[in-house]
C-alpha cells in the first residue's frame, strides 16, 4: 500500500500543492487528473520519490521515505517510471536503455521488448523510432525489473490515439500499483480510481 | 561507456580541440621560457667550469674586465685552460639584431666548423642560421664595418647557431672592452673552490663563481625564469579553467541523463564514477595531441628563418608530468563539481532542467 500523508510542495514561493493526503491499495489502476497546472506531475513526482515534498510524509507499505535505507535500490527494483516524453537516453540503443538499469539476462530483456512487440528495434537509437515506439521503449525499461509500482506522467501526450490505447492497455495488464497523470480520460476504464486535483487541492 | 562520444561527435571533437590547444599552449609557453635559459646555461657551460666576470655588474652584456688575467689564472696549478669572451649584440648585414661573440683563439674550436676555416683579423665565422638568412654571403658588415666571412659553423644552441664569431681583439674594438668574461676550465672540478679563492686573490674588481652557482643567481635568468614562470603561471591556469569550463559544460548539458539515470535508481557513486572515467579518457587523448602537436611546433619553430634559431623549447620528463597531473585533476575537478552537484539535486529538477 501506497500512502501519503498531508503532502504539501512550494517551488519557490508558490505553492503548489496543499495537504494531499491520500491511500493508493496494492495492483490498483489509479489515474490522477486535473487541467494543465493543477499539480499533476508534482504529485506524481513526489509519490514516485523523484522530489522530496516541502511538506507532508510518504509511506511505501508503512515505511517512510526517508527510512528506506538505499533510495537508489528502492527506485532501481521497486519502481517504475514512465515519462510524457519518453526520457530515453539519446546515446544509447534501446537494449542499451533497458539494459542500463537491471541485471536480467540479454534473454530476459529480449523477452520483454517482444512482449511489447519492439524487439526488432533493439538495436536502433531513439532518434530511429517513431513516438509510440519510444514509449513502449520507456514501459519496457519501467517493467524490466518487475516494479511493485509504476508512475507514468502523461504517458500518451505525444502520441496518436491508436498508440495512446496501446500504451494504456499495457499499463492495464501490469500485475503493480499503477499510477498515472493524465488531461486525457479516454483510456480510462470503470475500475480504475479517479484522483481529482484542482489548483493543489484534492476534489 | 565511451558511447556518448561517438553519438555526439560533433561536441566531442570542439571538446576535444578547446582541451588540445589549452594544454599545447601550456606546453609551448613554459617550454620555450625555459628553452632560452637552457641555451645561455648550455653557450657558459661549454668548457667553462668557472665564470670570471666585473664585480658588481648584473648582466655579462655589461661586464668588462681585463683579459690579461688570462695568463696569470692558465699558470694555477689546477687550471685546464682559460678563454676569453666578449658577448655583444648588433646589426650583422640586414639583420637588425643578433649575437657576435668575440672569443679568444684557444675557444674557437668550440664552433663546430661545417666550411672554411676559424676568422683571421678582420674576418668572421658565421653561425648556419645567418649563413642561410643572409645566403651564404663572402663579407658581411658588423655594426658598419666590413669583415670577410672565413667560414661557416654549427651549433645546437640556438643563440650560437645564429650568431657570428670573430676574433677578441675585433670584438674589442667594436664593443669598446676587453673581454666580457673569462671561462676557465679545471682539470679536476672538486677543487673549484680552492682555485676560485686563488683567481679572486688576482683582482679586486672581479667576481668568480662556478658557472652552476652562477647560472643559478645570474639576475638575467632570474628575470628570464620569473618571467616564464609568470607567463607559464597565467597559462596554466588559464589553460586550466579552459578544461574545467569545458569539462563543466560537458557534465552539465547531460543533466538530464543523470536525472534519468537516477530515476532508474542507478546511484550517484556509479553515475559520476562513469563521468569521471570518460572525462579522464578524453583529456588524456586531448593531453596526447597536445604533446604531439608541441613536439611538432617547437621543431618546426627552431627551424623557422624569422627566428635566427633562438626560438627554442624542449618539454622535459618534470613539466610533462606537472602539466598531465595538472590536466587531469582541473579536467576531473570540472567534471566532479557539477556531476556532485547534480547527485544531491532531486532526480526530477535534473530532468527538467536539462530538458
Amino acid at each position: 500500500m501506497l500512502r501519503l500523508e498531508n503532502i504539501s510542495h512550494n517551488y519557490d514561493d508558490e505553492s503548489i500543492l496543499h495537504n494531499i493526503s491520500l491511500k493508493l491499495e496494492k495492483n490498483s489502476f489509479n489515474v490522477i487528473v486535473g487541467e494543465s497546472g493543477s499539480g499533476k506531475s508534482t504529485l506524481l513526482s513526489i509519490i514516485s520519490t523523484l522530489l522530496k515534498p516541502t511538506e507532508g510524509k510518504l509511506y511505501f507499505d508503512e515505511v517512510e521515505r526517508a527510512d528506506i535505507s538505499n533510495i537508489n535500490h528502492f527506485r532501481n527494483k521497486k519502481v517504475g517510471f514512465v515519462f510524457q516524453f519518453h526520457y530515453l537516453i539519446g546515446h544509447l540503443s534501446v537494449y542499451e536503455n533497458i539494459a542500463m538499469v537491471t541485471k536480467k539476462s540479454k534473454a530476459e530483456i529480449m523477452a520483454m521488448l517482444e512482449r511489447l512487440n519492439i524487439q526488432e528495434l533493439a538495436k536502433k537509437y531513439p532518434d530511429q523510432i517513431s513516438g509510440g515506439q519510444r514509449q513502449r521503449a520507456a514501459i519496457a525499461r519501467a517493467m524490466i525489473n518487475e516494479p511493485e509500482y509504476i508512475f507514468a506522467d502523461e504517458p500518451t501526450g505525444n502520441l496518436d490515439s491508436k498508440n495512446s490505447q496501446i500504451v494504456f492497455n499495457l499499463l492495464h495488464e501490469l500485475n503493480a500499483t499503477v499510477v498515472v497523470a493524465t488531461h486525457d480520460l479516454s483510456y480510462i476504464l470503470a475500475n480504475d480510481r479517479i484522483i481529482k486535483l484542482k489548483d493543489g487541492y484534492l476534489c | 561507456m565511451f558511447k556518448s562520444f561517438l553519438r555526439y561527435k560533433y561536441k566531442t571533437l570542439l571538446i576535444l580541440i578547446s582541451a588540445t590547444s589549452a594544454i599545447a599552449s601550456i606546453f609551448l609557453i613554459t617550454a620555450l621560457g625555459n628553452g632560452i635559459i637552457n641555451m645561455y646555461a648550455s653557450m657558459l657551460k661549454t668548457d667553462g667550469d668557472i665564470i670570471v666576470m666585473q664585480k658588481s655588474v648584473a648582466d655579462t652584456f655589461f661586464s668588462d674586465i681585463n683579459r690579461s688575467l688570462i695568463t696569470p689564472i692558465s699558470k694555477l696549478k689546477e687550471v685546464d685552460s682559460a678563454q676569453g669572451v666578449i658577448v655583444g649584440a648588433g646589426a650583422i648585414g640586414s639583420i637588425p639584431i643578433a649575437g657576435i661573440y668575440g672569443v679568444t683563439k684557444n675557444r674557437m674550436p668550440n664552433y663546430a666548423l661545417v666550411d672554411g676555416s676559424y676568422p683571421k683579423a678582420n674576418e668572421v665565422v658565421i653561425g648556419e642560421s645567418i649563413a642561410s638568412i643572409l645566403n651564404n654571403p663572402k663579407q658581411i658588415e658588423l655594426m658598419g664595418e666590413p669583415f670577410k666571412v672565413s667560414g661557416t659553423y654549427k651549433s645546437d644552441i640556438g643563440f650560437e647557431n645564429g650568431g657570428v664569431v670573430i676574433g677578441i681583439e675585433d670584438a674589442e674594438r667594436l664593443f669598446h672592452k676587453s673581454a666580457s668574461f673569462l671561462l676557465v676550465s679545471l682539470k679536476n672540478i672538486e677543487n673549484s673552490n680552492s682555485t676560485i679563492a686563488q683567481i679572486e686573490d688576482l683582482n679586486l674588481d672581479i667576481e668568480v663563481k662556478s658557472t652552476s652557482e652562477f647560472i643559478e643567481n645570474y639576475n638575467q635568468f632570474k628575470i628570464i625564469r620569473i618571467s616564464s614562470n609568470v607567463i607559464a603561471s597565467i597559462s596554466f591556469f588559464m589553460g586550466f579553467l579552459a578544461i574545467v569550463s569545458l569539462m563543466s559544460m560537458m557534465i552539465n548539458d547531460r543533466r538530464y541523463e543523470f536525472g534519468i539515470k537516477r530515476a532508474m535508481g542507478i546511484s550517484q557513486t556509479k553515475i559520476i564514477f562513469d563521468i569521471v572515467v570518460e572525462v579522464l579518457a578524453l583529456t588524456l587523448f586531448a593531453f596526447a595531441m597536445a604533446y604531439g602537436i608541441s613536439i611538432f611546433l617547437l621543431d618546426q619553430l627552431e627551424h623557422v628563418e624569422k627566428f635566427q634559431g633562438y626560438l627554442s623549447g624542449e618539454i622535459d620528463m618534470q613539466l610533462f608530468i606537472r602539466l598531465l597531473i595538472g590536466s587531469t585533476i582541473m579536467a576531473t575537478i570540472g567534471a566532479l563539481i557539477p556531476a556532485s552537484i547534480a547527485a544531491f539535486v532531486d532526480p526530477i529538477i535534473l530532468i527538467n532542467r536539462g530538458q
